[in-house]
């Protein structure tokens, strides 16, 4: 059935954009100019955080961390290759795709650890960053109890993750 | 500010920990092919940046918006209370119903708009609320993750859809949950 879901999603969103008489190839052109800014922000960005983690791999201390963060992970039925992963997702959303593109490229995409990281990292948010830019405009910055129960919630989503992939 | 510290701390903590246990040489290397990486992880990622946003652009013409505006009234009435402010309420929802399509780009700006409103109307109550669930994330589509998966030759890339939906409703109810729990306890003292 998820073999469907993309071509009956497309063929349901041009379909509509077709009955209300959208310039559907001006639209997509406009929306793909902007995924073009994207990648050029998101690109050195990549850059600073991929060989940040490529140096904690060399030097050892990525295994290390993986070793420190063992029962934290077990606990949640991770498996131990995610803990960068896990480490960096609350803080940073380059880093933490770094770090899924590491497993992806080292263990394979559909891979347990592959399978696991993916979920992992759709499911939750950069919780510090977002709250950093929200409360950017505000001159009262306290976050009361946002950011205890954002991390209970990921901690959840990433306790549920690890479950269907044990 | 925070991602300087982040970044500070993997780089001296990795090159102290290499010269210590020896990797010292490994440490130009590591680092020059981790940069030449990311030029190759954003082609992969620009394909999936590139179709999506252009299909998220006619997406966002459809009125797709509105619809799930809609739908998540009485859900937004529940978890924020009633709101004084109907602006407050409306940038609220578009703020959720953007992010649920994974249009991050139009979620921000009403976001930053919903948390100035709801700050000025002194409703902390509702504006933790907000916090709560743009940082528990609910993205029916993580079209990001997915690119990545194809671009790694995944044979089942949409293997991850279903869990990562399931897990992502689990954070967010479990957030929400403690924030209303939370508001229960502190009612009359904040």
């Amino acid at each position: 059935m998820l073999d469907l879901l993309w071509p009956v999603l497309l063929l349901a969103v041009l379909g509509s954009a077709m009955l209300r008489r959208l310039p559907v190839y001006q639209l997509f052109v406009e929306g793909a100019k902007s995924g073009l800014e994207v990648t050029l922000t998101v690109l050195p960005n990549l850059a600073a955080m991929l060989a940040a983690l490529h140096l904690m791999e060399a030097s050892g201390l990525a295994g290390q961390l993986c070793r420190m963060m063992e029962p934290l992970l077990r606990l949640l039925h991770l498996p131990g290759e995610t803990a960068p992963l896990v480490a960096m997702r609350p803080f940073s959303g380059s880093a933490s795709l770094a770090a899924l593109e590491r497993l992806l490229a080292q263990y394979g995409a559909d891979s347990r650890i592959g399978l696991t990281a993916s979920v992992l990292m759709g499911s939750s948010e950069t919780i510090f960053y977002t709250l950093c830019v929200y409360m950017s405009g505000l001159a009262d910055k306290r976050t009361g109890y946002a950011i205890p129960c954002s991390l209970a919630g990921m901690l959840a989503g990433f306790w549920a993750c690890g479950l269907f992939f044990r | 500010m925070l991602l300087d510290w982040i970044w500070y701390i993997m780089i001296t903590a990795s090159l102290i920990y290499g010269m210590l246990t020896g990797q010292g040489k490994a440490a130009l290397p590591a680092l020059l092919t981790g940069a030449a990486d990311a030029v190759s992880v954003s082609l992969k990622l620009a394909s999936g940046y590139l179709f999506f946003c252009g299909m998220m652009n006619i997406v966002n013409n459809l009125k797709t918006v509105k619809t799930i505006e809609n739908a998540l009234k009485p859900a937004l009435h529940l978890l924020l209370g009633s709101l004084k402010d109907a602006n407050a309420g409306k940038a609220v929802s578009m703020n959720l119903s953007a992010n649920i399509l994974g249009l991050g780009n139009a979620a921000t700006p009403c976001g930053i708009e919903a948390a100035r409103l709801l700050d000025a109307q002194g409703d902390r109550h509702a504006l933790y609320m907000l916090l709560i669930l743009n940082a528990t994330s609910i993205q029916l589509l993580p079209t990001t993750v997915l690119t990545l998966r194809v671009a790694a030759g995944s044979l089942q890339p949409n293997a991850i859809i279903l869990p990562t939906l399931a897990a992502t409703a689990i954070s967010t109810c479990v957030g929400c949950g403690l924030g209303l729990l939370c508001r229960r306890l502190s009612k009359g003292r904040c």
